[in-house]
C-alpha cells in the first residue's frame, strides 16, 4: 500500500506493515538543498515548488504524501497569527530565516471588536497593523481589501499549481489548509507575556473573545480545503499546552473551542490534523474526546510520544516526531535507532505516521533525512 | 490590611508589586531587603514549578513582577546597583547570530537574576565576536546562548570554537537552550549542558558556580 492511502489507514488506527510517512514542511529544506535563500523561498514560489520536486526524486521520494504543495506565503503566516514577522531580503538578509517578532499587535480595548465582529472582520481591521502593503501596489489595489483579495486569489492559486504539479508525479498533497486555534492566534496577537496576563486579569472577555474567533476559523479551515479541494486542515496549536498553562486555564481557553472545532470539521469529511509543539503530556488525556480514528495529533519531540501512545492507543493516531536536533547534529546511526524505536514502539498496532518534530529543519542533514525515511520505508513488507 | 510581599508574589498579584514597594521604600525599608525578600519568594516560584505545581503562566508573570522589583529598586540602591549583594556568579546571555528570538532568554535572564546571578544581556542576533568581547570585559563564569531555531547552530558552535582560540574556554561554562535545541546539538556546539526549560537552566547554572548542589542535566 502506498500513498494517501497509506495515511488514512492510519488515521483510521487500522493495522499496517509500516507506518505512513509525512515530513512536514518541506519547502525549506528543499530550497537550501537547491542553493536558494531563504528570501528566494518567498519571492520565487515556483522554484521552491520546483525545489521540492527534485528533492522528492532525489531522495528516491519522501513519504506518502506531501504535506504541503508548495512553499511558505509569508502574508499568510503574518495575517493569520496576527503577527509582524521580519522578512529576508526586506528587514533581514537574504539568508536569513523569517521570523515572528513578538510584539503586541492588538490592545486589551480590541477583544470588544472582536467579539462584536468575528475573527475575519477583525483580522481585516488589523492587516494594516501588521502587514505594510507597497505604496505602488496600495495605490494600485485601491483599497486593503481589494489587495487583500488579490494576495488570496494568488496564493490559492499557487498552492493549486503546485498540487497539479504533483498529482502528474503521481504524488497527493496531504494538507489543504491550516488555521490557527483561537488561543494560538491571540495568544501572537497579543504577544505571550500579555495574553497571559489577560487570561489571569480579564478572563471572561477574553473566553468571549476566544469564543467569537471559532466560527470563521471553522469556516477558514472548510472554505481552504475546498477551494483546494484536500480535505485536511493543520491546526496550529503551540501556546496552549500543559507546558504554558494549567488544566483549569486549557479546560476553558483551548479544549472546548478546539473540540468543536474538530467536531465541525470531522463533520464536513475533513481530517484534523493537530499542529501540536510544545509539551502536550497532561492534556493527552484530554484528546480520548476527539472522534475516534479520525483526528491526527503531530507531536515535536517534546511532549513523550511513547507515553502519549499509551494514551491515545486506539484513539488518536499520532504523528512524529523525529527532533529537529537528531536531524540537524545527529549521526545516520542515531536517526536510524530513534525511527526504528519510534516505528516498533509508536506504530503497533497502528495509528502512527512518521514525522519530523515541527517541521524539517531547513539545515537538516541530506543523509540524516533520507535515513529517517528509508529506515521506515524498510519495515514494508 | 496591606498584602506582604509573599502573598503578592505567591498570589501573583502583579498588579499589586509596584504600590507595596513604594509604600515599603517610604516606610524606610532598606531596598536591599526588599530585593532579597523578592529573590526568596521567586526561589519558592521557582520550586513550585519544578514540583509542576506551577507553569511556565505563573512563571512569565513572576518574572515580570521581578523586573519590576529591579527596575525600581536598583536604582535605589547605593551607586545605582545591587551593591552589598554580592552575586553568585555572571552570565553573559544573548540570542545568536542569525534568531531574534527572545521570550526564553529574557525568562532565563530574570530567574537567574533572582536567583541571584549578575545578568550581562547582550540582546538578539548577537555576533560570536560579542560574545567573546564581553567574556573578556565581564571576566564571566557562565555563557548562556538561546535560540529557537536550527539555523543558529553554527553562530553558537562558532561562538564556543572562539573561545576556545581565545584561551578562555577552560574557565567558562557554556549552556545552550531553547525550542529547536537538543542534545545532538549540545554535542555539536561543544557546550556543557543544554535545557529546553528557563528554571532547569538556572539550576544548572547554580550547580556551575557550586558544584556540590545536586540535580540536573549538566
Amino acid at each position: 500500500m502506498k500513498g494517501i492511502e497509506r495515511l488514512r489507514v492510519c488515521v483510521s488506527l487500522e493495522e499496517i506493515d509500516r507506518p505512513g510517512i509525512l515530513p512536514s514542511y518541506m519547502d525549506r529544506f528543499a530550497a537550501l538543498q537547491a542553493g536558494l535563500t531563504f528570501a528566494d523561498i518567498l519571492e520565487r514560489p515556483d522554484e521552491t515548488s520546483a525545489a521540492m520536486r527534485r528533492l522528492w526524486d532525489r531522495l528516491g521520494d519522501w513519504g506518502d504524501s506531501v504535506y504541503y504543495a508548495g512553499g511558505t506565503d509569508i502574508y499568510y503566516l503574518a495575517i493569520k497569527h496576527l503577527t509582524r514577522i521580519r522578512v529576508p531580503g526586506k528587514h533581514l538578509p537574504r539568508d536569513s530565516y523569517w521570523q515572528i517578532l513578538e510584539t503586541p499587535i492588538i490592545q486589551r480595548e480590541d477583544y470588544d471588536l472582536l467579539i462584536q465582529k468575528g475573527w475575519n472582520a477583525f483580522t481585516f481591521e488589523m492587516i494594516p497593523r501588521v502587514w505594510e502593503i507597497p505604496p505602488e501596489e496600495m495605490k494600485s489595489y485601491g483599497t486593503v481589501e481589494a489587495y487583500h483579495k488579490a494576495q488570496a486569489e494568488k496564493s490559492i492559486n499557487q498552492y493549486r499549481k503546485d498540487t497539479e504539479f504533483w498529482r502528474q508525479m503521481g504524488v497527493d498533497v496531504f494538507v489543504g489548509a491550516s488555521v490557527p486555534s483561537p488561543q494560538m492566534a491571540l495568544s501572537c496577537a497579543r504577544s505571550l507575556t500579555e495574553y497571559t496576563l489577560d487570561l489571569y486579569e480579564m478572563p471572561d472577555k477574553l473566553e468571549e473573545a476566544i469564543w467569537a474567533a471559532v466560527p470563521d476559523l471553522v469556516q477558514n479551515g472548510i472554505a481552504g480545503c475546498k477551494a483546494t479541494g484536500i480535505p485536511c486542515v493543520a491546526i496550529i496549536l503551540e501556546r496552549g499546552s500543559g507546558a504554558y498553562y494549567p488544566l483549569h486555564l486549557f479546560e476553558r481557553f483551548e479544549f472546548p473551542q478546539l473540540k468543536r472545532m474538530i467536531e465541525e470539521f470531522v463533520t464536513h469529511g475533513i481530517t484534523p490534523l493537530l499542529h501540536l509543539d510544545t509539551d502536550w503530556s497532561k492534556n493527552l488525556p484530554y484528546f480520548k474526546e476527539f472522534p475516534r480514528g479520525k483526528v491526527i495529533a503531530s507531536l515535536d519531540g517534546t511532549t513523550n510520544i511513547f507515553n502519549a501512545k499509551k494514551i491515545l492507543k486506539d484513539h488518536v493516531c499520532l504523528m512524529g516526531d523525529v527532533p529537529a536536533s537528531l536531524l540537524v547534529a545527529g549521526t545516520t546511526k542515531e536517526v536510524e535507532t530513534y525511527v526504528k524505536r519510534l516505528v516498533e514502539e509508536v506504530g503497533e498496532g497502528g495509528g502512527f505516521i512518521l514525522g519530523t518534530g515541527c517541521s524539517m529543519p531547513p539545515n537538516a542533514q541530506f543523509e540524516n533525512v533520507k535515513m529517517m525515511i528509508d529506515t521506515c520505508k524498510s519495515y514494508a513488507e | 490590611m496591606a498584602l506582604t510581599i509573599a502573598e503578592v508574589f505567591q498570589g501573583l498579584k502583579i498588579r499589586e508589586i509596584e504600590g507595596l514597594l513604594c509604600e515599603r521604600i517610604d516606610e524606610g525599608v532598606d531596598p536591599y531587603s526588599l530585593i532579597k525578600e523578592c529573590q526568596e519568594e521567586m526561589a519558592k516560584i521557582g520550586k513550585k514549578f519544578e514540583r509542576g505545581e506551577y507553569f511556565l503562566a505563573e512563571l512569565i508573570i513572576s518574572a515580570k513582577m521581578f523586573e519590576t522589583v529591579v527596575t525600581l529598586l536598583s536604582p535605589k540602591l547605593k551607586g545605582g546597583s545591587r551593591e552589598g549583594q554580592r552575586p553568585i556568579g555572571k552570565i553573559v546571555l544573548g540570542t545568536p547570530r542569525g534568531d531574534i528570538h527572545d521570550i526564553g532568554k529574557n525568562l532565563f535572564g530574570v530567574l537567574a537574576a533572582a536567583a541571584g546571578f549578575e545578568i550581562i544581556d547582550l540582546g538578539i542576533d548577537i555576533p560570536p565576536q560579542k560574545f567573546v568581547d564581553a567574556v573578556k570585559k565581564e571576566p564571566s563564569s557562565i555563557v548562556g546562548m538561546s535560540g529557537l531555531i536550527t539555523m543558529v547552530y553554527p553562530s553558537m558552535k562558532e561562538t564556543v570554537d572562539l573561545l576556545q582560540e581565545e584561551g578562555l574556554r577552560k574557565k567558562i561554562k557554556v549552556i545552550i537552550g531553547g525550542g529547536a535545541t537538543g542534545e545532538e546539538a549540545r554535542r555539536y556546539v561543544g557546550a556543557d549542558a543544554q535545557t529546553l526549560d528557563a528554571a532547569e537552566g538556572v539550576r544548572i547554572c547554580k550547580q556551575f558556580v557550586n558544584p556540590s548542589l545536586s540535580g540536573g542535566n549538566a
